[in-house]
């Protein structure tokens, strides 16, 4: 088995920033690619939940800050000559997003935090990590 | 590197195997040191016997067979390159036993399957795989 195709869940939390640097580390020798997927959720309205659509220059505007973060990472990505691409989804559930594209293409790695924007307890795992490590078909890796 | 230490739990399922190949890719790259630990359950072996010796049998056949399957690990090391060390214990909480060994000798990453001897389900985790992934410090790489 070779890590070829890695994709890093990344939502800009110092965890995933971990478990993008542990990825530039395990792609450096097998000059392998790395995909970044950050999910945007939309905003949250306490009467349906997370929403999409009464939100759309919000999305515009996240899609951009995503993409500013991404300059930044793409910088250390090509100190080590290592190919990095970037893919946004919009879904309002973390999880289900992640899952769906892990499985629908061809990773052979995926590595995320083990806690994100909302991690509190360090001992137990994140929500989103924990529902991607049950349910991925790929290999995942947790970054503490 | 990053991943100098590399722990694998091994319980001679498929996946465990999986998990050592995986590591093995890793550690090739790397130049790290795997170490293989097999954890031999207390509580499981003859509990219904009250006779402590049946017990002490049951518990040297099962060492005599690990280590029996391990030397085999250590060979495909040893052609790779890679150096190898084994460790087996008693123990009455697996999980717990390979969280604690991965502080002590201040393992890198845990390379783990996602079930174990008693895996049926492809979809949800194995408890012992599950508990490590929570529980430890390091990175942990759950395959599939």
């Amino acid at each position: 088995m070779n890590f070829k195709n890695i994709l890093v869940a990344f939502d800009s939390s110092s965890f995933s920033n971990r478990a993008f640097k542990n990825a530039l580390d395990i792609a450096e020798p097998n000059s392998s690619k790395i995909t970044i997927v950050t999910v945007v959720t939309g905003i949250y309205q306490p009467s349906i939940g997370f929403s999409m659509e009464y939100s759309k220059e919000l999305l515009e505007t996240y899609d951009k800050m995503v993409k500013q973060t991404f300059r930044k990472l793409e910088k250390l990505a090509k100190e080590r000559k290592i190919k990095l691409s970037l893919k946004i989804l919009h879904d309002p559930s973390v999880s289900k997003a992640i899952l769906n594209y892990v499985n629908s293409s061809k990773f052979d790695l995926l590595v995320v935090g083990s806690h994100g924007r909302t991690g509190i307890n360090r001992i137990i795992l994140g929500s989103v990590a924990n529902d991607i490590v049950h349910k991925s078909r790929c290999p995942v890796m947790v970054v503490k | 590197m990053a991943f100098s230490k590399i722990l694998v739990p091994f319980d001679a399922s498929t996946y465990s195997m999986k998990a050592f190949k995986s590591a093995l890719e890793i550690a090739k790259n790397q130049k790290s040191e795997i170490h293989v630990l097999t954890c031999l359950e207390k509580e499981n072996l003859g509990a219904w016997y009250k006779d402590s010796r049946i017990n002490k049998k049951i518990m040297t056949d099962a060492k005599n067979y690990a280590k029996d399957v391990l030397s085999k690990l250590e060979k495909i090391g040893s052609d790779n390159g890679v150096p190898i060390s084994i460790t087996i214990k008693e123990t009455k909480s697996i999980a717990k036993e390979i969280v604690e060994f991965s502080i002590s000798k201040k393992i890198n990453l845990i390379v783990i399957g996602s079930h174990g001897q008693t895996g049926f389900n492809r979809m949800i985790l194995g408890s012992v795989s599950n508990k490590v992934s929570q529980l430890a410090k390091c990175p942990v790489l759950i395959v599939k």
